[in-house]
């Protein structure tokens, strides 16, 4: 395919009018030495494919994708919710979606409008003050959370629960590196971060920039977010929630718990999975930091005649103006994936996100107490959880997830020990409002025979 | 309308999913008490407000969008198309490996391209975005002087470079310095080699540069910068101009990353999702990002490599990287072979000098009289004292139906007006915008006074963004 085509009498009057007979022409200025002469050294390229040959290609490609075709029950930060028909239909409009990000505010209205109710809908969702446009992803979020603690502290350590995702601790490390800020981790007990632990007490003696914590956390199970606002409090600290945006449907919301900075992944929300390549960071906050948030704003005002217009708005935190002086050096987020959660919080309805929650949580219950009942399984730990929850099996948990596998099934994600807290190796496993009752009584009977 | 307005009390029960029943376990201490207030609309009216919202923006899909240093081509549709498979849409991350080859051959094969392309020895697909593939480059160069036992607290960054340079720079942790421009419009040697010292980790550049210039001098560059024991770091934003012809590995850049939703054909989005891939030369490689992904010629299978124990700067984000973004950019590789990416630069240029060209005569091109790349500056100085500026040319485009070029960057030309037709559009495009161009030239000579008034024909006219600010209204 070549998108470029212009006729060879079109061509013929351009490369004229800029006094050229070959392309190589426009290249004369720079030296030869630096230029690639032989396009056959870019060996991995193929010769151009039509679009009926891509088709057929990209299809071969999908059957490859084994996994795409199985019950999924793997979380770890990524689920499997339905996606409404209506949200890619809209959101995929080129309208949307071949734009830019909406620097002319008159050209951009559609846009900027979209961002504006994607902030209601988030600051209603978490229950806080305000929501930023996105930012790429949970674990990043948390990072950039983490940063703006410390620039309105002016402190350089934050304390982190060890229930938060490790890969948004992981994240979070490196993000951190360059600024040398410490991270302290708050370790489990028993599944649930333990803020009355020796190390907790010694960790949290220290002064703060914020306390990082997580509900549902990474192992499924509900936090008491209350303790985490205590702990933040003692050690003079902001304190950051990450959150899972379908939980807040059914559960009481990160803002109740007064939250400063409250975070997550809104996967969940329409985005489908795509090897956890199609994530929107969720970064709200209270008002009182707005100069300090990280990434575009988009704010109601009005045009010359007093009608409502939006536009992108504390613009002097950014890079394109702060330069080396800005709150973050992000530029493009996801602008798309929010537009694409809206839609979805559009369709639901806080009645039809409920909905989700509940199915989510009443199968994942409906699996664990079955679980339960197996001989030789064990659900870790008997704390409430959302729709995620970690058990423990007969035979390892390589084992059991290579024999769910033969009978179509993933089975969920191996958690060591090691990052559990936990004595043993077990299986995370998540529910979500797509698992029918056969797909988990088949998951049952696979346990069942090992 | 606002969605949030409009509050019909359409309960969504057994809508798109069966209906639920009580919830089965104790949750009480947990439980929501207030509900969320989210639009509660039919999903008519769902789909009447967002289409109606589209209705309101210029794209790509609607409008000639010349917007510089953003490449605003053709979005192919088979690519969406692609993105749409639920072959790849339905791939959990924490599958084996053996379960999802799909995807990360196509991962792999995206970034053996890319090296290739860029002359690169080693890649990662993490980074989400441009900015977000700086961080991560320039991190793999502070870890490699940590690792070597080097000292080095300073990032240079040309004064035309794109903000996210040195804000990438800070980010890790340097103090960033900035060299200036010359006359002529590229990196001012003598300055850049004054500040070469042993403090210096890296410089960053683009090239061709935010003035659309290709920097003629970049073996001296990049011999200083080594000599100097610093890294020089390429800002892919501009390869549009280049792919296919010039690599930034021949010229003697260490570390690269890439835009996929600039030259690759990626949709923007309104703002993302977009990739930001790094590649880099060898001696950088063991600093990447985690996870790889890797080939095993033996097995003929593709595999994650999540590098412990390994000299990895660690994650950048969660998981592989914007799957659907280096999907599509796969597929504009495929479907134009290495001879399409090279005649899509030969033509990005031809473009931009026959706009160049056919402007000179009304607007000033700076530096002027030079050969541009895929995009070039015009300053509207000239008409300051009729009281017209960049601003306002801007806002008359509007009205014409062309999306603005990029203006007041880079900051280094007053006034200026960044222009990148792309090698998607077509004579007849390009012959209608210098059209537009004369026109509001001559509105200028004629009546000045009038361009304080535009846009004229848009919904929604200036918008007051100090006002934005001073009474903010964040949230409906």
């Amino acid at each position: 395919m070549n998108f470029t085509t212009i006729t060879a009498n079109e061509e013929a009057l351009l490369k004229n009018e800029v006094k050229i007979k070959k392309y190589e022409e426009l290249f004369a200025h720079i030296t030869d030495s630096i230029k690639l002469n032989d396009l056959s050294s870019l060996s991995s390229f193929l010769s151009p494919k039509s679009e009926l040959e891509i088709s057929s290609h990209l299809m071969n490609l999908g059957l490859k994708n084994t996994g795409a075709m199985k019950a999924v029950f793997g979380g770890f930060g990524i689920y499997d919710h339905y996606v409404p028909s209506a949200v890619w239909q809209l959101a995929g409009r080129g309208d949307f979606s071949t734009a830019y990000t909406p620097y002319q505010p008159e050209a951009s209205q559609g846009t900027l409008q979209a961002i504006y109710e994607y902030q209601t809908a988030l600051a209603q969702l978490y229950s806080m003050e305000i929501a930023n446009a996105s930012l790429y992803d949970g674990a990043t979020a948390a990072a950039e959370a983490a940063l703006m603690a410390c620039r309105i502290k002016k402190r350089y350590s934050v304390a982190v629960s060890e229930g938060v995702n490790p890969q948004y601790i992981e994240v979070l490390k490196t993000f951190l590196s360059g600024t040398g800020i410490k991270i302290n981790k708050i370790p489990l007990k028993d599944g649930i971060t333990d803020f009355k632990s020796d190390k907790a007490c010694q960790i949290l003696k220290e002064e703060h920039a914020a306390v990082i914590q997580a509900s549902p956390n990474f192992l499924g199970f509900l936090e008491d977010l209350i303790l985490g606002r205590e702990a933040s409090n003692d050690t003079g600290a902001l304190f950051i929630t990450v959150s899972s945006p379908v939980s807040l449907g059914l559960i009481e919301p990160p803002g109740k718990y007064g939250a400063d900075i409250a975070v997550g992944e809104g996967q969940s929300m329409g985005l489908g999975m795509y090897m956890g390549g199609n994530t929107i960071g969720h970064f709200c906050s209270k008002m009182e930091f707005i100069r300090q948030v990280p990434g575009r704003i988009v704010g109601l005002s009005t045009d010359r005649s007093g009608l409502p217009g939006y536009c992108l708005t504390y613009q002097t935190r950014e890079q394109h103006i702060k330069r080396e002086k800005a709150t973050s050096n992000i530029c493009t987020n996801q602008a798309l994936n929010a537009l694409a959660n809206l839609i979805y919080m559009s369709l639901m309805g806080s009645d039809g996100l409920k909905e989700v929650a509940l199915s989510s949580h009443n199968k994942a219950v409906y699996m664990a107490e079955s679980i339960s009942k197996i001989n030789g399984y064990d659900i870790a730990a008997d704390h409430a959880f959302f729709q995620e929850f970690l058990y423990f099996t007969r035979q390892s948990p390589e084992k059991t997830l290579e024999k769910l596998l033969d009978t179509g099934i993933a089975g969920g994600v191996k958690i060591s020990s090691k990052q559990s807290g936990f004595d043993r190796d077990g299986i995370l496993i998540a529910l979500t409002e797509k698992k029918t009752k056969e797909a988990i009584d088949k998951y049952l009977d696979v346990l069942k025979s090992l | 309308m606002n969605a949030f307005k409009k509050r019909e009390k359409v309960v969504k029960t057994n809508f798109y999913i069966p209906k639920q029943h009580a919830v089965s376990r104790d949750l009480d201490q947990f439980i929501r008490q207030e509900p969320a207030e989210l639009p509660e609309i039919s999903e008519l009216n769902v789909v009447r407000h967002f289409t109606n919202l589209s209705r309101k923006n210029f794209s790509v899909d609607t409008n000639f969008y010349p917007l510089g240093s953003c490449t605003m081509k053709y979005n192919p549709k088979i690519a969406d198309n692609a993105a749409m498979m639920k072959e790849f849409a339905n791939v959990h991350p924490c599958l084996s490996n053996k379960e999802m080859q799909g995807s990360l051959e196509i991962m792999y094969k995206t970034g053996k391209m890319l090296s290739e392309l860029t002359g690169m020895d080693g890649f990662s697909l993490q980074p989400a975005a441009g900015a977000h593939g700086e961080f991560t480059g320039i991190a793999m160069i502070k870890k490699h002087f940590k690792e070597t036992g080097q000292e080095k607290n300073t990032v240079l960054v040309p004064d035309s470079a794109h903000g996210t340079n040195p804000s990438s720079a800070m980010l890790n942790g340097y103090k960033v310095k900035s060299v200036a421009t010359g006359k002529d419009g590229l990196v001012d040697i003598e300055d850049l080699k004054a500040k070469l010292d042993s403090t210096v980790a890296a410089f960053m550049l683009t090239n061709p540069n935010t003035l659309g210039l290709f920097e003629t001098q970049i073996l001296e560059i990049a011999s200083s910068v080594h000599k100097a024991g610093a890294m020089l770091y390429y800002d892919g934003a501009n390869l549009n101009a280049i792919a296919g012809i010039i690599r930034p590995g021949d010229m003697g850049f260490d570390v690269v990353h890439l835009n996929l939703h600039k030259t690759f054909a990626t949709p923007h989005g309104g703002g993302g999702p977009g990739a930001g891939p790094v590649l880099c030369k060898n001696i950088l490689k063991p600093y990447l990002p985690v996870p790889l992904i890797e080939y095993e010629k033996k097995s003929d299978t593709y595999n994650t490599q999540w590098g412990e124990n390994s000299k990895t700067i660690g994650m950048t984000r969660s998981f592989f990287g914007q799957f659907p973004v280096i999907l599509r950019a796969y597929v504009y590789l495929i479907a134009l072979g290495s001879e399409g990416i090279r005649n899509a630069s030969y033509r990005a240029v031809l473009n931009a000098n026959y706009l160049m060209k056919k402007l000179e005569e009304f607007y000033e091109p700076v530096p002027g009289g030079v050969r541009c790349m895929h995009e070039f500056v015009i300053s509207a100085k000239k008409f300051c004292d009729k009281n017209v500026r960049a601003f306002d040319i801007a806002k008359a485009l509007i009205d014409y139906g062309i999306h603005p070029p990029t203006i007041y960057f880079p900051l280094v030309v007053s006034e200026a007006m960044m222009i990148e037709p792309t090698e998607t559009e077509s004579m007849e495009t390009l012959d209608n915008f210098v059209d537009v161009m004369k026109k509001i030239y001559n509105k200028i000579q004629d009546s000045p006074e009038e361009f304080q008034e535009y846009p004229l024909t848009t919904g929604v006219s200036r918008v007051d963004e100090v006002k934005a600010v001073k009474e903010p209204n964040l949230r409906a």
